[in-house]
């Protein structure tokens, strides 16, 4: 009785559950709408941003080194695989902050509507959010299409 | 309600990003528009334009504000996922102590190179 009233209760939280899950409760939100994918998405977005930023950091410096230094750094960086590289981050910042700007808006409660009776079927703030995510997701795309054309025609 | 402090600080840096990034990265990744526009000459890439960018205090005083909100931001949210994935106390100590460490290691440099290109 006494070692039956010494176990915690171990309740399947969420950080528990994705550990569960593995890669899958990373990548796989079953059947929650779009903006959970969104979400997950703008995670690896910015951890790959943090992991570039040290190295970005880095290669400003090489200015301190000099022209020589700087144009050699240049040459490097202008190989088809950094200038891959170049894109997947212009990508990851152009999604991590048209998404965040949405997040943010949404944490300070703007654009999620008036709060109504809870008659069913019940309206989701996420629902009247949705025209706004379509046309942010435009922008971000237009946003790239941009960056991108910009670095290939340098 | 330190924990809520940390997030407001978070949400606030993201605020800043917005701003000070997209600044960065016009200049950066959308040179060739804006010059088409008439807004930029030089290439932003090329050695003058970053001397130049790098020079005076104003410069200095946006990067050094922008790698400090980019670091507070980023590594707030490099700690969230990490303590999701390892969460006991003795991990989370582990993962706060790393991550301040790696962010001042980062911060310092950063401010050294912004202050020595200022003097440039």
């Amino acid at each position: 009785m006494a070692a039956e009233a010494q176990t915690p209760i171990r309740t399947p939280t969420p950080s528990r559950l994705s550990m569960r899950l593995g890669l899958r409760g990373w990548v796989y939100a079953g059947r929650y709408p779009a903006e959970r994918y969104l979400y997950i998405l703008h995670r690896l977005c910015g951890l790959g941003l943090i992991l570039y930023l040290p190295l970005h950091v880095w290669v400003t410096g090489r200015r301190l080194q000099g022209p020589d230094a700087w144009q050699q750094t240049m040459a490097i960086l202008s190989r088809p695989v950094f200038v891959a590289g170049e894109i997947l981050v212009l990508a990851a910042f152009v999604f991590h902050a048209i998404n965040g700007f949405r997040l943010l808006f949404g944490h300070l409660g703007c654009a999620l509507g008036r709060p109504g009776h809870p008659v069913y079927p019940y309206p989701m703030a996420l629902h009247r959010q949705r025209r706004m995510v379509v046309v942010l997701m435009v922008l971000a795309g237009a946003l790239l299409a941009a960056g991108v054309w910009d670095l290939l025609t340098k | 309600m330190r924990e809520s402090r940390l997030w407001a600080l978070h949400l606030i840096c993201g605020a800043g990003l917005l701003v000070l990034l997209s600044l960065h990265m016009g200049l950066m990744h959308y040179a060739g528009i804006l010059a088409l526009l008439g807004w930029a000459r030089e290439p932003a890439m090329s050695f003058s334009s970053v001397v130049e960018r790098g020079r005076g205090a104003a410069w200095a005083s946006m990067y050094v504000l922008l790698l400090g909100f980019a670091l507070y931001h980023g590594l707030y949210g490099l700690r969230g996922v990490l303590g999701e994935i390892w969460g006991t106390p003795r991990a989370v100590r582990f993962i706060n102590t790393g991550v301040v460490i790696f962010g001042l290691a980062v911060l310092v440099y950063g401010v050294a190179v912004a202050v020595q290109a200022a003097r440039h």
